[in-house]
């Protein structure tokens, strides 16, 4: 069946001509390229939905963001305090390549309320307004091509060598001049070509519809991720091929190959991602959030409690300025206690929040790191984390946007806390005026508003997405080495020709 | 008959695929029991303390109350705790019980900013899934039953033994139709054991939902073999039976499903979410520069039983406070019962697509026998709306007639549990 190389052939030439070979017979069998056309079908259709899905989310948050925007900029007088509570409103902007791989961003939600004295969670996450369809995964590119594909090409790769050693050409090929190594290696390069030449007109298409769609600025960091995107997908496909012409060359039929690396699929990508997640959990338990909010609490009341007042933290803050001002009432001060009560206040929930949040944030690694390091015998989880980083849909960049959000919600409600110290005169501070026929504290111009920051979320860029994702990396890489390894351990033995 | 079973199992159980499936299978379903009972386990660990946490955080705040403080002032910072009680499925189908809320906070301010939050977890983990008994039933069961069935025919084709076996009395189909039975029989009788040690353990009742459980497993099964036979009826080699049948298990469980979740997404956006979340904060804190009889006619639409109690107009009132709440929940409250009218469709419509998929039809089945699917999620939200309107009916008379707490007993309020 197989045309053996010429004599003259050196290993190099002699491994291209075996790919090549390995592709036309893939060419000429009906079911492989049925089989390609499908997959290849899967990622046009999961890139044309995911990019309309991401599309719209896009443009609906971004239209709320401005409507937002402008209803904070258009607000009336008001007293500050009152802008400290209708606070802000944020929206999180989808991944950059969340269109090619949606993450975790099903799982978390899309608006985040930033108001005075409490830090929100986002709400609205898709997976809780979902019928749990979304636990299979939703349809994306990354479904296609780490999921799917690597069962198709474990599959493939598995029979490369055995159906030739069961149609008894392999003593044929030996007698031919050909090295074991030359079968071994041009194997692996003919099972890339056959993925190459099936997915290459869907890449092209893909790569076609992105760069008609004009709503993606193609900044150099997207570009960047994009071809880090790449690389992890070939990274996957070189593994998974090596990991089956590795068993090819090793089991003796094709049955028992095929069974090999099939059990091999379901046991990696399917039974160890949600075994190690309940694993994960068992081990390193999330506090569920109604007690997570109460050891806040808990620790606020510790810093000081600005609603009691007796509380001793807060009457060391009344002597203390008391005292810097050389005065004996706070009334005496030159601005508003008030509002400096507020300002120490926040300064507590804030320090409060961010240590339960930290400790949090340490709990998500714990669990993380369960899923990281599978990664050394699982090339899915190998993957996985990597793809997400390097998308821009991994926790740690909703952990960074909800970072940021929290440092613009601290800046803006100190601002505004600011106001109400140095702009609201403590005697017009209680509700005996009146606005437009309503009960009000003294309102301050909302020109001051019209000064206050803006919030802009400023998406971390490939470099940073990667130092949060060192155990993912180095996973990736050894999935890389082990299975060429394993491979080129395979391709040092001698001629195994019989079944 | 019986000696043909006998001979059947034998047949089974010489090689080793059998055993070895079998011993996994159990493995997976045990792991997939503990599991089940972690998570639902802590949720009620999480339930059980949280009328604590209200008490301690109710002292809190009453117990250094200067004896001049006012009831209703108080309402602002008290927070009442609401309970979601797993059904006693629960364990056995997760469902969406991980990604949502079960114990919401509610205070007396507008409803419809307190309703949407999710609990706290790991996304990535919670996107992988849970390995549930429903997991192992759904997913797993089907890859035991191919991996016993693939080469019915087949295998008799390839050993040679399939003209003997037409040459014996019985009719061919029948040995066929036999050895399929026993070995469906034997992926569905691992599910019913797990299912009584779930009763066992979990203290299950044995009743209905237990039959149903088990009898839609075993129908969930038969759909497969039905597969599995039109595949061998197709007489291809075993790794062609292998192969295809394999791909029918990943359309139907994986991109089935995924198809499903994105064709739901795509005709039902729910931009009601943000644009209710945009109404509600703007109705409310607008209020606070409209004219105070115009927010009071607001509260008195819903509440006419308050009309003609007086509201002081030069001076704030927690009546006027309330009152501007209820302006920010009416402000939302069209665009909330659009969201809830999506959200209900979305579901209707993945609940019929889902019948062409016997995975996702099944799991949603399980989902609303255990009350952890999405109508469950909403009756319990439901739930929490008709206590926080309890709540204010009970809190009014104190906020209106400015009593003074001391005067209030605050533990005679209603509390609020929900069993799913």
């Amino acid at each position: 069946m197989t045309t053996a190389p010429p004599r003259a052939l050196g290993t190099w030439p002699a491994i291209r001509a075996m790919a090549r070979q390995e592709l036309r017979l893939a060419w000429r069998s009906r079911v492989i390229p049925a089989l390609g056309a499908v997959m290849a079908a899967l990622c046009l259709t999961a890139a044309v939905v995911s990019t309309a899905r991401h599309r719209a989310d896009a443009s609906q948050r971004m239209r709320y963001q401005d409507v937002v925007g402008q209803q904070f900029a258009s607000q009336p007088d008001r007293h500050p305090h009152r802008v400290s509570h209708y606070g802000y409103l944020v929206f999180r902007p989808r991944a950059p390549l969340g269109f090619l791989d949606p993450g975790i961003e099903s799982f978390t939600g899309s608006s985040l309320f930033l108001e005075a004295h409490r830090q929100n969670l986002p709400t609205f996450s898709s997976a809780s307004q979902g019928s749990s369809t979304e636990r299979f995964g939703e349809l994306s590119v990354s479904l296609v091509l780490q999921f799917l594909l690597p069962l198709f090409v474990l599959a493939l790769a598995a029979v490369s060598i055995t159906r030739e050693r069961e149609d008894g050409t392999l003593p044929l090929l030996s007698t031919q001049g050909a090295s074991w190594l030359m079968l071994v290696w041009g194997k692996l390069l003919g099972q890339l070509l056959i993925v190459g030449v099936v997915l290459l007109p869907a890449l092209v298409l893909c790569a076609a519809w992105l760069a008609a769609d004009s709503a993606t600025a193609w900044t150099p960091d997207l570009r960047q991720r994009m071809a880090a995107l790449l690389a992890t997908q070939l990274g996957l496909v070189v593994a998974c091929a090596a990991i089956g012409v590795t068993v090819s060359a090793r089991i003796a039929t094709s049955r028992q190959a095929l069974m090999a690396v099939l059990s091999l699929w379901f046991l990696v990508w399917v039974v160890l991602p949600r075994a190690l997640p309940a694993a994960a959990t068992a081990a390193h338990p999330t506090p569920a959030r109604a007690s997570f909010e109460s050891d806040v609490e808990a620790r606020v009341r510790e810093l000081g409690d600005s609603h009691n007042p007796d509380d001793p933290s807060f009457r060391r803050l009344r002597e203390e300025t008391l005292a810097r001002y050389g005065v004996s009432g706070v009334d005496e001060l030159p601005f508003n206690y008030g509002g400096l009560v507020m300002k120490e206040g926040e300064a507590h929930t804030s320090a409060a929040y961010q240590q339960h949040l930290s400790t949090l944030v340490d709990t998500y690694r714990r669990q993380e790191r369960w899923v990281q390091w599978a990664g050394l015998i699982s090339p899915y989880l190998a993957t996985r984390p990597l793809s997400m980083a390097i998308a821009g849909s991994d926790l740690a960049h909703q952990l960074e946007f909800e970072r940021q959000a929290e440092a613009y919600r601290y800046t803006l409600i100190q601002a505004l806390n600011d106001l109400h110290m140095n702009e609201v005169a403590a005697a017009a501070d209680r509700y005996d005026g009146s606005f437009n026929g309503a009960p009000s504290r003294q309102r301050i111009d909302r020109a001051f508003f019209e000064d206050l920051p803006e919030f802009s979320y400023v998406g971390p860029d490939l470099r940073w997405a990667m130092a949060q994702q060192q155990i993912g990396v180095w996973c990736f890489v050894w999935m890389l080495v082990a299975s060429l390894g394993a491979l080129g351990i395979t391709s040092r033995r001698r001629w195994q020709v019989r079944s | 008959m019986q000696r043909r079973l006998r001979l059947e199992w034998a047949l089974l159980w010489r090689g080793t695929a059998a055993p070895l499936g079998l011993a996994l299978f159990l493995i997976a379903g045990l792991f997939a029991l503990r599991h089940g009972n972690t998570v639902v386990g802590r949720q009620e660990a999480e339930l059980a303390g949280s009328q604590g946490r209200q008490a301690t955080q109710q002292s809190h705040i009453l117990a250094p109350l200067p004896a001049s403080a006012i009831a209703g002032d108080q309402f602002y910072y008290l927070e009442y705790h609401t309970e979601r009680h797993p059904s006693p499925w629960a364990r056995l189908v997760i469902g969406q019980r991980d990604v949502q809320a079960f114990n919401l906070k509610i205070r007396l301010l507008a409803l419809q900013g307190q309703l949407y939050a999710s609990d706290l977890g790991h996304p990535l983990l919670a996107s992988l899934g849970q390995f549930d008994l429903t997991f192992v039933i759904v997913v797993l069961a089907p890859l035991l039953l191919i991996a016993l069935t693939y080469n019915l025919w087949s295998g008799e084709a390839e050993l040679g033994t399939w003209l003997l076996l037409q040459a014996q009395p019985v009719a061919p189909w029948r040995v066929l139709a036999l050895r399929a039975a026993l070995r469906t029989a034997l992926v569905w009788l691992p599910i019913v054991a797990l299912l009584l040690v779930a009763v066992v353990v979990f203290s299950l009742p044995l009743d209905v939902t237990w039959v149903g459980i088990a009898l839609a497993s075993a129908g969930y099964l038969m759909a497969w073999l039905a597969a599995v036979w039109l595949v061998a009826a197709w007489r291809r080699p075993s790794d062609v039976n292998m192969l295809v049948l394999l791909g029918v298990w990943v359309f139907w469980t994986a991109l089935g499903p995924a198809l499903v979740s994105v064709g739901a997404a795509g005709r039902f956006p729910l931009p009601e979410a943000l644009e209710l979340t945009v109404l509600q904060r703007q109705g409310y804190h607008g209020a606070w520069d409209e004219p105070l009889p115009v927010v009071m006619q607001v509260f008195y639409e819903r509440y006419p039983e308050w009309r003609g109690h007086e509201v002081p107009t030069g001076r704030y009132s927690n009546a006027w406070y309330y009152a501007m709440q209820e302006r920010g929940d009416a402000a939302a409250r069209e665009a909330a019962a659009r969201y809830r009218r999506s959200l209900e469709a979305r579901d209707q419509w993945v609940q019929r697509v889902s019948w062409l998929l016997p995975p996702a039809a099944l799991q949603q089945w399980l989902m609303r026998q255990a009350r952890t699917d999405l109508q469950a999620h909403l009756a319990y939200l439901d739930s929490v709306a008709a206590y926080h309107e309890a709540l204010k009916r009970a809190a009014f008379p104190m906020i209106f007639d400015d009593r003074p707490a001391s005067s209030v007993d605050w533990s005679a309020f209603p509390t609020h549990r929900h069993v799913d």
